[in-house]
């Protein structure tokens, strides 16, 4: 019987194959900018106030 | 709703109890104590994006009762609108998976199991939460029941064994510069306060949902007693050392020396911080899931689990190049970032919400909107 090909099936396959890429750019560059350099440059300004902050009183 | 289950309100409480407070436990202290000095343990107090949030996720879940927060964006604010708000939220709780997850695995890696790999520590608990994901939101719900006593009961082993060599001087003098440097150290703990937010996508499973408002405060109320109490005991025994430490309450539980019988306790610490974190992750793995299956248009999140739980285990990876990289994200940028998405995004939600509601005439809380999910779909 031929299987059906549903929306589950389509989005599960993109995601793998995502994770899979990601992987394979992980692997070879594990130095790869990542979510959290995309938000400290979204957030650039509230985190050099936080650092001054952190400064002042350690 | 894409799981049909179905949990109590007490296990809503005590799942949003252990997805908060473990890592709080572990890293907080180190991190609020730059700010707060000897003033540390009175910062839990200003928990003051918990007492909006809580408020915050009732009130969303009162628009749109049975609706999952993905979709209930786009009946607030528009298909294309809400589609954008819900896409980044579940991005959202899939980074903050992946920190939960690099927080788990450094501090094992770190404390106890220095030869294994991190990705074969990360790895092998997105796997187990996978299969208790996949089992839907009543497993999940069933674990936090389950832990809960245990984690609370070696918490408070920890600090009991503790008390005869806690220094009271060490939170001298308290208020010695006012209460500016407490609320400094609070600014860091509204990370996870402002985590109670994650109830929003939980609500619509919860059977009895008369009790849940009370639930989220006593839950609320919890978190800052828990939190407190770590922080005093970790400031008592350590005082100025405590920043320097990335897990101090590890070290607590490694001091624990009674009448030279009790020892190496760190073990109670490692069963503590392992349950906590396997019902954390489980909850925000769920969360971002069928975030992401409502966002896809799904009829079922279990066939996505999978693929999801290598994303997870590679974002663990990919959020910090290290655990000093990490500290520096969750001491700096994590702060505006939860606030944003924890409580900004939900208010402007809530406050567009209300709005329409009332232009529609309609002050109660809302029927189900006319058009299903099958029309978002198209």
């Amino acid at each position: 019987m031929k299987p059906t090909v549903n929306r589950e099936r389509i989005a599960a396959a993109i995601l793998t194959l995502a994770g899979v890429a990601l992987a394979i750019a992980l692997a070879y560059n594990p130095r790869l900018p990542g979510p959290s350099e995309l938000v400290d440059a979204m957030f650039r300004p509230a985190v050099v106030l936080i650092e001054q902050m952190s400064e002042k009183w350690s | 709703m894409i799981d049909k289950g179905k949990i109590s309100a007490a296990q809503l409480g005590k799942m949003i109890y252990l997805a908060i407070t473990p890592t709080a436990i572990l890293t907080a202290p180190g991190i609020s104590f730059n700010f707060a000095r000897q003033d540390l343990w009175l910062s839990p107090l200003w928990a003051l994006s918990g007492a909006i949030a809580v408020p915050l996720v009732l009130g969303l879940n009162r628009l749109y009762p049975d609706c999952g927060a993905v979709r209930a964006c786009r009946y607030i604010i528009g298909r294309i609108p809400g589609w954008v708000v819900g896409g980044a939220l579940w991005l959202f709780y899939l980074y903050i998976s992946g920190i939960i997850l690099r927080e788990y695995g450094e501090f094992v890696v770190g404390a106890f199991l220095s030869e294994t790999p991190l990705v074969v520590v990360l790895g092998s608990l997105v796997l187990v939460c996978a299969f208790a994901v996949r089992g839907g939101v009543e497993i999940v719900g069933r674990f936090a029941e389950l832990f809960l006593p245990a984690f609370l009961l070696l918490f408070l082993l920890i600090v009991l064994l503790i008390i005869p060599d806690l220094q009271i001087t060490n939170m001298m003098p308290v208020l010695g510069e006012g209460l500016l440097p407490s609320m400094k150290g609070a600014l860091v703990l509204q990370i996870w306060f402002s985590e109670l937010s994650a109830a929003w996508f939980l609500l619509p499973f919860v059977s009895d949902r008369e009790n849940a408002k009370k639930v989220l405060w006593i839950t609320f109320g919890g978190i800052i007693l828990t939190l407190l109490l770590s922080n005093l005991v970790t400031l008592l025994l350590l005082g100025e050392l405590t920043g320097g430490f990335s897990f101090p309450f590890l070290i607590l539980a490694r001091y624990i020396d009674l009448a030279e019988f009790f020892t190496h306790l760190e073990a109670l610490f490692m069963a503590i911080w392992v349950l906590g974190a396997f019902v954390k992750v489980c909850v925000y793995f769920h969360i971002t899931v069928i975030g992401a299956a409502e966002w896809l248009g799904l009829r079922d999140f279990r066939p996505i689990v999978f693929p999801f739980a290598l994303l997870l285990t590679l974002f663990g990876i990919w959020v910090a190049a290290n655990y000093q990289g990490m500290t520096h994200t969750i001491a700096t940028s994590m702060i505006p970032l939860t606030l944003a998405m924890f409580i900004l995004v939900p208010a402007i939600l809530y406050a567009i919400g209300r709005i329409r509601r009332l232009g529609s005439g309609r002050g109660g809380p809302a029927a189900r909107p006319s058009h299903g999910s099958s029309r978002l779909r198209k």
